[in-house]
Formats: C-alpha cells, structure tokens, sequence
C-alpha cells in the first residue's frame, strides 16, 4: 500500500495545475481563517481551508484552490486560546508559474566509475 | 537521467541549468530552449560519480528552467542521486552473500549482454575481493586462455580490454578465495558477449 499523506510540491507551484494548500497552526486557535495576499500586503482572495481531511492530520487545515495568478503569501486570522485575535503571515513568496520542470526518470542511485548515469 | 520543460505561458525561450550538491554533473543537454505555448521538451542530465567518492553520499540535483528575458519566471524540479558500489554485478551463482563477491564487475552489468553490430572490444571492469587467491585465476576467451590478460590482485579492481567476435562470445572467469566460514571456494563466472 502506497504511504498516504501531503507533501511539499517541487519548485514553485504551476498555475493552472491544481494545488492542495496544508496548513498547520500552532498553539489553541478558533475561528481560523486564511487568505492569500499580494507582496505587497493587500488581500487577494480568500483561502478556503478546513479540519478533517483524511489524509492529514486531525489538526491540518487542507483546501484545494486556485491559485492566484500574481505572487502571494498566506495570511491566517483568528482568535487564539485566551480569546484575543492574531494575524499570522507565512513568509515565503509563492510566484505561480507557467513553466513545468518534471523528472521523466526515477534513479535510485548512480553507480561509482561508471561514464554515464 | 531526463527532466521534461512544459512551458503553458507565451512562447519563449528558456535557459536549463542543473544545481547538484557533489559536483557530479558531467553534461547537460540541452542547456536551452525555445518552447512555444504548450510545447514540451526533454533535458537529458549525465552524472559522473568518481571511484573515490564514498558510499552513501547523495547528490542533491536541481534542475532549473529559467525565462531567458524575465528570471521571475521560472521552476525547479529536484532529486536525489545516491552513489551505489562500483561493482554491482557478481557474476551470477548461488552464493551471493561471499562466494561470487570474488569477482564483481562494474561493466558489464549483466550477461549475456548484447553488443551493437560491428562491436570488435569490450572493456570489462573487475574488481578482486580481499579474499581472493590470485594464483589460483584463470580466464578463457571462446575457449582460448587469455589468464595473462588480467592482473589479480587481491582487493583491486581493474579494466581489461577484450576482443570480441560476430557472433556468440564466452568469458569464463575464475578464481579461488576465502569463504567467510574460512573454507576455500571457488567463484566461477561466465560472461556472455551477444554481437549481431
């Protein structure tokens, strides 16, 4: 049986490919909710995440949206455990793409003294 | 090993480059591309691993396409390569854990091998386990004796050039060595050369 789960995509995501977004947050968190903002700030669209999904973890928020055509960073809001609000933003900067580098060839391994692997 | 470049925007060029962690990069072709919308193509990346490089090292490839015009636009793709003992092949028997690790060879890889049309040499790459007794080996060429080919020193390894023929080519190989029980055995390897 295949091992089940999310992982991280190679290089930046592709834009018209579809995406699963994972999210974790740490510490208590209620009434989360999470957007994608511009470079500069500015909110672009919501980023519909939820609990449940079976592939993840009890805790993971995951979604399946589409991307944003321009650079963008997560933003997530919400109210933490002593009821106060927080903002949090995921620093690095998504550039979607229209380019796709793929690996044809799955090698194990290359073997030593050998002129071409 | 190939990386497939799918470009889904406006049509342009593209330059490949390929990052990896050990310096094992020995060509990369090709290391540009002109892609229309849509358009796909294949990069072919050879990897060179030196002899002296240890085991259980791994290369950490990436492999970059970047807009010629614009290096905003542009992805990655990444794998890892682990180095893998030289000699991989043992030759074949039914002794693998010590016996047919006397001899082991890095080329060729398997028998019988098939050889393209017009092929007159084989460079066979072998390698002597510390175990083995080196007056005891012998070699044959389709039958003829070709012993004084090889130089069999125990834990060394070596690149023979041998000729071959049209036809159907056997390499008997042989020698005797220290079982890990301490027994004496001798590992016999035949290695076939196919030529149309």
């Amino acid at each position: 049986m295949a091992h089940e789960g999310f992982f991280p995509i190679q290089g930046q995501p592709v834009a018209t490919d579809p995406q699963i977004v994972v999210a974790n947050i740490a510490g208590a968190a209620n009434n989360v909710s999470f957007s994608f903002v511009s470079d500069a700030g500015d909110q672009l669209q919501l980023l519909p995440l939820v609990q449940g999904d079976p592939n993840a973890a009890p805790d993971e928020f995951v979604g399946s949206p589409l991307l944003p055509v321009e650079p963008f960073r997560v933003l997530a809001t919400g109210v933490d455990g002593n009821g106060a609000p927080f903002q949090r933003m995921y620093s690095p900067l998504f550039r979607p793409q229209t380019i796709k580098v793929t690996p044809l060839t799955i090698v194990d391994g290359c073997r030593k003294a050998r002129p071409f692997c | 090993m190939n990386f497939q470049v799918q470009n889904l925007g406006a049509a342009g060029t593209f330059n490949v480059v390929v990052q990896d962690s050990s310096g094992f990069l020995s060509s990369l072709t090709p290391s540009s591309l002109t892609l229309d919308t849509g358009a796909t193509a294949t990069v072919t990346a050879g990897f060179s691993v030196p002899l002296f490089v240890s085991l259980g090292t791994t290369d950490s490839i990436t492999v970059v396409a970047t807009s010629a015009i614009d290096p905003n636009f542009g992805n990655s793709a990444f794998q890892a390569l682990n180095v893998l003992p030289a000699f991989g092949f043992n030759g074949g028997g039914q002794r693998p854990t010590d016996v047919n690790l006397f001899l082991t060879y890095a080329k060729p890889t398997d028998s019988p091998t098939a050889l393209p049309a017009g092929t007159s040499t084989f460079p066979v790459m072998l390698a002597y386990s510390a175990a083995t007794i080196s007056t005891t080996f012998s070699a044959t060429l389709n039958g003829v004796d070709i012993t004084s080919s090889f130089h069999p020193q125990p834990g060394s390894f070596e690149t023979v050039t041998i000729p071959v023929q049209s036809g159907r080519n056997d390499l008997l190989l042989s020698i005797d060595g220290t079982r890990t029980d301490g027994h004496i055995a001798t590992d016999r390897d035949r290695l076939v050369f196919n030529v149309p």
